[in-house]
């Protein structure tokens, strides 16, 4: 017999604090549609995209609909397209873009990635076919989103790739510069990429992965937020290690319902069930925001002082209640900080506690990297791509995944309003302390060698 | 060997269950199973009794009506039909949960609802609560669903009943409350 608590807590963590699935993924492998011949690549791969996700977005409505929990999302991720299409040029990825778009939109997902490359090391023919072609595949597709790995605490920094990734930025951000630089928040710079994550605009469908996988994302800041209040009202002498033990109980509760969902979703797509990512990842929506969690635990706002710490502690929380909770858990895990995505975050931004650098130091303690961070359109494609080194840096020496999902805005300056829509949300733009000093540095090219794992202070 | 189904009500005190289970053992009676619950001041508990000796039930009820009165509860004893159970259909465990205003008739309108889909109700909890000054009732029903009875169709027949009763509803399957809450 369940009691009551059990039953109303739950209605509640639905209802009022936002918990749902935020997305339930479809890893697909397109490795084996490989093929020197363009259109009959393109037909191999839209076969198989539309044959095996045919059923996800009912499946998942259906699942979702039985247990009560909203599946917001159903995404797709593929093979990077750099490997699995690596005989064509720039102008056949394009094409593949287009059939990967297509085929999103003909099975109903909202997003669909993996039109990436893995560089960390070197970048082969297919890889520079790929990055020459995102500019105009961000600009001609809808639902397709990219992600290039550079970096890993194995291999280095690849600085050549990441000088072209700044010029790349650029270049997305003028073909769509009547939309204030979209493109770009569809393409993800990373260190250490997991294989397996499956939110947006990062998921793709590692090369070590089955045939086809159901990743699920789960998210629930506001369910978090509200716990901490809560327990807050009932001892408001609470220290800082009873507020972990709030966050860790609460993240084990969310990522129990990814859990459930994801694997009746694979049972009855009968493919394999991969992993829970447990990420807070908000939406621009009041009660649905990390950057809450902050002023809960007592900051005035993310990025004063102190804001670091209690990320590192929120981060490790989320991640040691969601390891408890699920058999397997991968992808980011963790707590994201998009600054247009949360409209608390935004917020911060736009009144001054939140800098570029205070985002970057917090970055070194969260889950994923500068995210969704709107900069003026004359931020020079040298200063990007010296932007994304340090970040590259931060993740390659301490392990851990970190990105750069950076927006120059055409033709708008620091303290201007961009506006994406929906999940993209709006925010001011940050400013560029010492645009175009870092030219020769990233001019010179090469790699930053892969650091020792020992000596590690 | 013959069994037995005990019922017992009234107020709630100390004492109860050991004057209860005493009797029935002086009668060479074994207890099977028990369940008991208490509603505001108010005790209510079922046992099935296992009648080795065939104690006739008249004697039993007696003994028992004739303790527990000065304690303000009574006893009641029907024999149980010693046929086996017939085959439970397959189901599937949804909890239903409902809140909005304490109206008379509420509590009928929505177990009608439940009863049409040939659903039944295993656990059912009800609570009364004040909200800004109205009693505000919240209603927890754990129900079988048949197999071959939709999920879908149980929701819409249960949002189209709440609506009509100014009710907000939820239908859900069981498990997702008992993955969330326990380890």
């Amino acid at each position: 017999m369940l009691n009551d608590r059990e039953v109303l807590s739950t209605l509640s963590m639905i209802k009022n604090e936002n918990l749902d699935v935020r997305t339930v993924t479809l890893g697909i492998s397109l490795l084996d549609c490989a093929s020197h011949d363009l259109s009959r690549f393109n037909d191999t791969i839209y076969k198989r995209i539309t044959t095996l996700a045919r059923d996800l977005v009912a499946v998942c409505d259906e699942v979702g609909d039985r247990y009560g929990i909203p599946v917001v999302n159903k995404r797709i991720s593929v093979s990077p397209i750099a490997v699995a299409a690596a005989p064509f040029d720039s102008r056949g990825m394009v094409e593949v873009a287009k059939t990967l778009d297509q085929a999103a939109k003909d099975v109903n997902v909202d997003f669909i990635g993996g039109f990436g490359a893995l560089v960390e090391k070197g970048m082969a023919k297919g890889d520079l076919a790929l990055i020459d072609a995102i500019p105009e595949a961000l600009d001609v597709t809808h639902r397709m989103c990219s992600s290039i790995n550079v970096a890993s605490t194995r291999a280095g920094i690849n600085m050549d790739a990441v000088a072209l990734m700044g010029r790349t930025i650029k270049a997305a951000a003028a073909r769509t510069a009547d939309r204030d630089g979209l493109g770009c928040a569809k393409l993800v710079v990373f260190a250490n990429i997991p294989e397996d994550v499956p939110f947006m605009a990062g998921a793709y469908m590692g090369v070590g992965e089955a045939g086809s996988v159901i990743n699920v994302g789960v998210s629930g800041p506001g369910v978090v937020k509200k716990a901490i209040d809560r327990a807050l009202q009932d001892n408001p002498g609470a220290h800082l290690g009873e507020l972990a033990d709030v966050i860790k109980r609460t993240a084990y509760k969310v990522t129990r319902v990814g859990e459930i969902i994801g694997r009746e979703v694979a049972r009855i797509l009968a493919v394999e069930f991969g992993i829970v990512d447990l990420s807070l990842a908000p939406t621009p929506n009041v009660g649905d925001s990390v950057g809450e969690i902050f002023q809960s635990l007592g900051l005035g706002a993310i990025g004063v002082p102190g804001s670091t710490a209690a990320l590192t502690m929120l981060n490790d929380a989320v991640k040691k209640g969601g390891a408890f909770a699920s058999t397997r858990v991968g992808g980011l895990s963790g707590a994201f900080i998009p600054v247009s995505e949360d409209l608390n975050i935004a917020a911060a931004a736009s009144a001054g506690h939140l800098c570029l650098e205070k985002l970057e130091a917090m970055t070194s303690v969260c889950s994923v990297g500068l995210d969704m961070v709107a900069l003026p359109g004359d931020t020079t494609a040298e200063t990007l791509s010296a932007i994304i080194a340090d970040e590259m840096a931060i993740g390659m020496i301490n392990k851990k995944t970190t990105a750069c999902r950076l927006i120059p805005v055409p033709g708008k300056k620091a303290g201007d309003r961009v506006y994406f829509g929906g999940l993209l949300g709006e925010a001011e733009i940050m400013p560029v302390r010492s645009n175009d000093m870092s030219s020769s540095f990233i001019n010179r090219g090469g790699g930053i060698p892969a650091p020792l794992q020992a000596l590690i202070n | 060997m013959s069994k037995f189904v005990l019922s017992v009500i009234g107020k709630d005190k100390p004492g109860i269950l050991a004057k209860i289970s005493t009797i029935l053992f002086t009668h060479g009676c074994n207890i099977e199973d028990v369940s008991q619950t208490i509603l505001q001041t108010e005790f209510a508990s079922i046992f099935i009794v296992l009648n080795p000796d065939e104690h006739p039930l008249g004697e039993i009820g007696r003994s028992l009506n004739e303790a527990l009165e000065g304690m303000e509860l009574s006893a009641h004893l029907r024999p149980m039909a010693a046929t086996a159970p017939a085959p439970v259909a397959a189901t599937q465990p949804f909890v239903i949960t409902t809140r909005g205003v304490d109206k008379p008739g509420t509590i009928a309108a929505v177990t009608g609802a439940i009863a049409s889909l040939s659903c039944n109700v295993a656990n059912f909890r009800a609570i009364i609560t004040q909200d800004e000054g109205v009693d505000e009732m919240i209603m927890i029903f754990e129900v079988d669903l048949p197999e071959g009875v939709e999920h879908r169709n149980l929701r819409r027949v249960m949002q189209d009943i709440c609506s009509a009763k100014g009710l907000d509803v939820s239908v859900q399957h069981r498990d997702i409350f008992e993955t969330i809450h326990r380890v």
